[in-house]
C-alpha cells in the first residue's frame, strides 16, 4: 500500500487542497481504492467529505458525525457511534472509516480534541503512543487489503502527529506558497524528511516527490522565489514542473452544496482542472513508478 | 524611480537546502536507531566477548561468587549510574536474529544498562549480520572513542582485525598503511601500533599485566634495539616516566654506549675492518653461543634457523654459525 502525504509546518499553503485533489483523482480517475484520512485537529480535509459536527465538549473542536452503519436501537457495546482516526491513540476497536461521495474513496475523519489530547503525550512516551501508531494501524492486515492507497493530511506543525505520518509514509509532497515564510517552511519540512531518511532501511526509502507551487500567481514575488529556487542546484529537481494557481473555483468547490462537487466534474476547457490533472498526474505517476 | 527589486531566497536558506538534501539522499538507513526491549537483546554466541560477566549473571546474581566478574561488574557500575541519570550517549549496534537482537557493539553498554535497571535500550539495527571484518571494524570503530580500554584491549582488537583481514584476503604483509586504510587511524598511530605488535616479549608482557597502557610509550621502547638499553627504559616507563623522560633517558644511554672504548690498545699497522672470529675444534661452543644468544626474548625468532642443525658435522656448523653472524649483524647492524 502506498502512503502518500502533503506536509509543510507552515499553514495556509494548501496541504488540505491537494489531500483534496489526490483523495479523489486516485479514486475517480484511477479508480484506486483509496483511504483518505485526516490527521489535522483542524478538520478541514474530513469536512470536505463529511458533514462533522460540533464538539459540545469543546465549542472550537469538531468530531465526526454518526456513522451512516450505526443503528442505536442494536447492541453496539461501548461505541457511541462515531469513529476517528484519532482512535488508534486510544486502542479502541470500531475505527470504522465513513464512506464518500466517491465509491472507492473511504475517509477515516480527524477527531479535534481527541487529536490534540493524544499529541499532548509525555516526551518519554511520544514515540511508542504517537509516532508508531498511524504505521501499525496502516501496516494492519484489514486496511492493507481493503486499499491501495492512504492520503494522510497533516497539521501544520512539525509535532508528534506530523512525524507519526512522516514515519508511516511512502511518499510525500511539500505544498508551498512561492514565499518567504512557507518556504522557510519547507526547509522545516526538507530537515524531518532528511531525519527520517537517516532511519529508513534502504529497502523502504521515504519518498520526496517534490516541492509543489500552490496559489501560484503571475506576480514577480512568486515567479522569482520559484526562479530562486530552481537555481538551487540541490533542490531544482524536486521542484515540480506545474504549479497548482491561486484560483477562486478550488475555494467554491468547498463550498456547502457546492455543483459539481469535485474539480474533476468541470468541464476539460476548465484551466483549474487541467492544472489539476497536470499536477495528480504528474505525483500519482512517481508514487506507483516501481509497480 | 527605485531600482526594481529581484525577490530570492536568501544566502543562508539556500545552503540550508543544499545541505539538507545532499545529507538526506546519501545518507539513507545510516542511523536507524531504535529503543528495543533488554530482554531481547542477547550477546552474539559466535563472537568472542570481552568480558566474562553475562546477563545471567546479572539476572541471577551469580557473579558476587566470582572474583573477576565481580570486578567487572563493578567497573560497570559508574557507566550503570551514568545511564541511570542521562540515558544511553550512544546506541548500541545490533542485528536481527531471528525474534532477538544480537549485538554487535556495545556489550558495557548493554550490560550497564541491565545493571541501571532499565527496561529497554537505544539501538542501531542492522538488518542482516555482518561479515567478520566489518563486525570487527564496527567494534574498532565503536571501540576508538572509548578512554577506558586498556592498551592489551587496543591490542586484542588490532590483532583481531588482521586476523579477520588475512581470513578474507590470504595471508597478506601488513604494514601500518594498510593499518591506516583499515581502520583510519593515522599513519603514525597505525605504525606505533604495528611497533608494538612486533614488540619483544618483555614489553607484551607488561602490556598483558596492563602496567603499560600508553600507545606512544609501547611503541617507542619496542623500537629499541639495544636489550639492555630497552629494559633500562622499560623500567623506567613502569616507575612512571614520561615519554619525554624516556627520550632523554634512552638518548643518555646511547652516547654511553658510544663513548664506551672496546679495543683499548691498538696495534701499529693497517687499522682493522672487521673481526676475526676465530676458530674452534669444539662444535658444541658454537652451539652453546647460538642457544644463548636466541633464548633472548628478542633474537627468539631466529631460533627456528638452527633447529635442523647437525652439531656433530663441522661444515654444518660452520654454515649455522655464518647465517648466526648474519643475523646478528642484521639486527644489530640497524641500531
Amino acid at each position: 500500500m502506498k502512503i502518500i502525504a502533503p506536509t509543510n509546518n507552515k499553514g495556509g499553503v494548501g496541504k488540505t487542497k491537494v489531500s483534496v485533489l489526490l483523495a479523489e483523482y486516485l479514486s475517480k480517475v484511477l479508480k484506486k481504492r483509496v483511504l483518505a484520512i485526516d490527521f489535522d485537529p483542524q478538520c478541514n480535509f474530513s469536512q470536505r467529505f463529511l458533514q462533522m459536527e460540533i464538539d459540545p465538549a469543546s465549542p472550537e473542536g469538531k468530531i465526526p458525525p454518526l456513522h451512516p452503519d450505526y443503528n442505536p436501537d442494536e447492541e453496539n457495546g461501548d461505541w457511541d457511534g462515531r469513529g476517528s482516526i484519532a482512535d488508534i491513540f486510544y486502542n479502541q476497536s470500531g475505527t470504522i472509516p465513513y464512506p464518500t461521495y466517491i465509491e472507492n474513496l473511504d475517509i477515516m475523519p480527524a477527531h479535534a480534541a481527541k487529536l490534540l489530547e493524544a499529541e499532548g503525550v509525555r516526551k518519554s512516551e511520544v514515540v511508542e503512543k504517537v509516532h508508531k501508531q498511524i504505521g501499525k494501524f496502516l501496516e494492519s492486515s484489514d486496511v492493507q487489503s481493503a486499499y491501495d492507497v492512504a492520503v494522510i493530511d497533516t497539521a501544520p506543525s512539525k509535532g508528534p502527529l506530523t512525524v507519526s505520518v512522516i514515519k508511516a509514509a511512502t511518499h510525500i509532497v511539500i505544498p508551498s506558497v512561492m514565499e518567504e515564510q512557507p518556504i522557510q517552511g519547507i526547509y522545516g519540512m526538507l530537515q524531518l524528511w532528511m531525519q527520517e531518511s537517516f532511519r529508513r532501511q534502504e529497502t523502504r526509502p521515504l519518498e520526496l516527490i517534490g516541492i509543489l507551487p500552490n496559489m501560484f500567481r503571475q506576480i514577480n514575488l512568486h515567479k522569482e522565489m520559484l526562479e530562486s529556487l530552481r537555481a538551487n542546484e540541490a533542490i531544482k529537481k524536486y521542484v515540480m514542473p506545474f504549479e497548482l494557481g491561486q484560483r477562486a473555483v478550488f475555494a467554491e468547490l468547498d463550498a456547502e452544496g457546492a455543483i459539481p462537487k469535485t474539480v474533476f466534474d468541470l468541464p476539460d476547457s476548465n484551466l483549474a482542472k487541467q492544472e489539476a490533472i497536470k499536477v495528480c498526474k504528474y505525483i500519482t505517476e512517481r508514487i506507483f513508478a516501481n509497480d | 524611480m527605485t531600482k526594481k527589486r529581484r525577490f530570492g531566497i536568501s544566502q543562508s536558506l539556500n545552503q540550508g537546502f543544499s545541505e539538507t538534501i545532499n545529507a538526506a539522499e546519501n545518507n539513507v538507513g545510516s542511523v536507524r536507531f531504535e529503543v528495543i526491549a533488554l530482554s531481547r537483546v542477547e550477546t552474539d554466541p559466535e563472537n568472542p566477548r570481552d568480558l566474562l560477566l553475562t546477563v545471567e549473571d546479572l539476572r541471577q546474581g551469580t557473579f558476587k561468587n566470582n572474583k573477576d566478574k565481580l570486578a567487572e561488574y563493578e567497573k560497570l557500575q559508574s557507566l550503570a549510574e551514568t545511564i541511570k541519570r542521562k540515558g544511553l550517549m550512544n546506541p548500541v549496534v545490533v542485528y536481527r536474529h531471528g525474534e532477538r537482537y544480537r549485538l554487535v557493539a556495545g556489550e558495557r553498554r548493554f550490560l550497564a544498562s541491565i545493571i541501571a535497571g532499565k527496561e529497554d535500550i537505544q539501538a542501531r539495527i542492522l538488518a542482516t549480520k555482518p561479515p567478520s571484518l566489518d563486525l570487527r571494524l564496527l567494534q574498532w570503530i565503536e571501540n576508538t572513542e572509548r578512554e577506558d580500554l586498556s592498551l592489551k584491549e587496543r591490542m586484542g582488537n588490532v590483532k583481531s582485525i588482521i586476523n579477520e583481514y588475512r581470513k578474507e584476503k590470504g595471508e597478506i604483509e601488513l604494514t601500518a598503511t594498510l593499518l591506516k586504510e583499515l581502520t583510519g587511524i593515522s599513519l603514525p598511530q597505525a605504525s606505533c601500533y604495528m611497533s608494538v605488535l612486533q614488540a619483544p616479549s618483555d614489553i607484551i608482557a607488561a602490556i598483558i599485566e596492563g602496567r603499560i597502557n600508553n600507545l606512544d610509550k609501547a611503541a617507542y621502547i619496542a623500537k629499541i634495539k639495544s636489550t639492555e638499553v630497552r629494559l633500562k627504559t622499560l623500567k623506567a616507563c613502569l616507575d612512571g616516566s614520561s615519554l619525554k623522560q624516556l627520550h632523554a633517558l634512552v638518548e643518555s644511554e646511547q652516547k654511553v654506549l658510544q663513548k664506551k672504548p672496546i679495543i683499548t690498545n691498538r696495534k701499529q699497522g693497517r687499522v682493522a675492518q672487521r673481526v676475526n672470529m676465530g676458530v674452534t675444534n669444539k662444535p658444541d661452543v658454537i652451539k652453546k653461543i647460538i642457544q644463548v644468544v636466541t633464548q633472548q626474548a628478542e633474537y627468539s625468532s631466529h631460533s627456528r634457523h638452527f633447529d635442523g642443525v647437525d652439531w656433530k658435522d663441522y661444515s654444518h656448523v660452520t654454515q649455522a654459525f655464518r647465517k648466526f653472524i648474519e643475523l646478528l649483524e642484521r639486527e644489530v647492524g640497524t641500531q
